[in-house]
């Protein structure tokens, strides 16, 4: 999908924070990202449904929220789903810590239902060589190919400046679990992933900001559906 | 818009007013929210959560990257083993594990500088590096470095000759990438632990060169 996270190569940017130098400043920025990993297990979230969760914030929130920020939201919206409380609760809960109440027990507000199906799990990330039997990759080092070019529903780790580029395969680099899938839970599907890289000029061919063309090069490590085999006739890349 | 008292809220250099949410609470409100609501239906036991966040606090360091790069420098051996198959090496240091992703390890050279990024979200090689600094999950970093890495470069005050590659490693998957800097030259008298000390995070991403 195209999301909000989307970044990369998106004009609009100014320069980069590089004097905020640690991972965080505060306490509940250092919690955000571990309470959001416990949710997710509490709601058997795998590592690219979160990953789901975070695309899917309202680009206006996204845009507006540090990272620290968007791992809070996806937390509160895991929490939701595994039923450790409803909204409501929540949002009574944060009122009165900021107004300085004693919480309440549980009793006091009405019992959670948990959302989802799934039941918890520890959270895992797309795991490598996942044990099944792989078929041969489909492509070679050193192989031409083309990137699909359309805009998939859901997840996707093609990042949407990647579509439609040609490239070369530098490395098959192992047969992995497929995060485009694994993203809507069912059954865990495995593909090869390829290094693959790509010319600055071919991504970015019409660059007509005075600037001269982008000289360098961009390698990113993608899965075997996102590519295309070129005919040894197109010229293209 | 009542502000939490925490301690800990210092040395913020930016403002972060924009992470509340609509309805005006502040994000630490939220968190508690949800921890309370955890120890109040007994998922957790009270204290659990703290005692997880220390945890975390304590792999905030680069150590197992220096320790890393400075026997590369030393150890002809193993800087081959390390570019062949850098989780193997880094394995046999004892370093490894996080969500189970493969380590590469990309040599800086004359000819080609490598830089990493994850355009997506903010994959890192936290096995080595531990969590990533917050101008690595920078919007602006996300989104500039892949479209124009030298501009981005010069912005941590690195400049490198024209004729050197500049290579962008999108984490797009499960695998993680560090860069080994070069070592800088008149390092040759120093041992292995005073290498270790020359050593520094943004030069394994790549946004910085050594000496």
């Amino acid at each position: 999908m195209d999301g909000p996270h989307d970044l990369g190569g998106r004009p609009g940017f100014g320069p980069v924070p590089v004097h905020a130098t640690r991972p965080w400043t505060t306490w509940w920025e250092q919690a955000a990202g571990p309470l959001a990993a416990m949710m997710a297990n509490l709601a058997g979230a795998n590592g690219d449904t979160l990953r789901h969760l975070m695309e899917c914030l309202p680009p206006d929130l996204y845009r507006r929220l540090s990272p620290a920020g968007r791992w809070v939201e996806v937390a509160v919206r895991c929490a939701v789903d595994a039923g450790v409380a409803t909204p409501a609760e929540l949002e009574d809960r944060a009122r009165r810590r900021a107004e300085g109440l004693r919480p309440l027990p549980a009793e006091e507000y009405p019992e959670p239902k948990r959302l989802v199906d799934q039941p918890p799990r520890r959270l895992s990330h797309s795991k490598r060589d996942p044990g099944y039997e792989a078929p041969d990759p489909w492509f070679r080092p050193g192989q031409r190919i083309r990137t699909r070019i359309g805009t998939p529903p859901g997840h996707t780790r093609l990042a949407g400046y990647l579509r439609g580029k040609p490239g070369v395969i530098t490395a098959v680099n192992g047969y992995w679990v497929y995060p485009d899938t694994n993203a809507h839970g069912g059954e865990e599907e495995a593909t090869w992933v390829y290094t693959v890289r790509f010319a600055a000029a071919d991504l970015w061919p019409d660059a007509d900001d005075g600037r001269p063309p982008p000289d360098h090069e961009v390698l990113a490590d993608l899965f075997e559906p996102y590519l295309l085999e070129v005919d040894p006739d197109d010229r293209a890349g | 818009m009542t502000e939490p008292a925490d301690p800990h809220d210092h040395d913020h250099d930016h403002d972060h007013d924009h992470d509340h949410d609509q309805g005006g609470l502040h994000p630490e409100y939220r968190i508690r929210a949800v921890e309370e609501a955890l120890v109040e239906r007994g998922w957790i036991i009270p204290g659990a959560f703290a005692a997880r966040l220390r945890r975390v606090a304590r792999s905030e360091e680069i150590t197992a990257g220096a320790v890393v790069v400075a026997r590369a420098w030393v150890d002809r051996d193993f800087a081959e083993h390390l570019y062949d198959d850098a989780t193997g090496a880094c394995a046999s240091l004892g370093y490894g594990g996080g969500h189970g992703e493969k380590l590469i390890a990309l040599e800086q050279t004359a000819e080609v500088h490598n830089v990493i990024v994850c355009t997506l979200c903010s994959c890192y090689p936290t096995a080595l590096l531990g969590p990533p600094p917050e101008w690595y999950k920078s919007d602006e970093y996300r989104a500039r470095v892949v479209r124009e890495p030298r501009a981005v470069l010069a912005e941590f005050g690195t400049v490198l000759p024209d004729d050197t590659t500049i290579r962008v490693w999108d984490s797009t998957a499960e695998i993680r990438y560090v860069t080994i800097p070069r070592r800088p030259p008149g390092t040759e008298a120093l041992s292995e632990d005073e290498l270790r000390d020359l050593v520094t995070r943004d030069a394994l991403v790549g946004v910085r060169v050594l000496g």
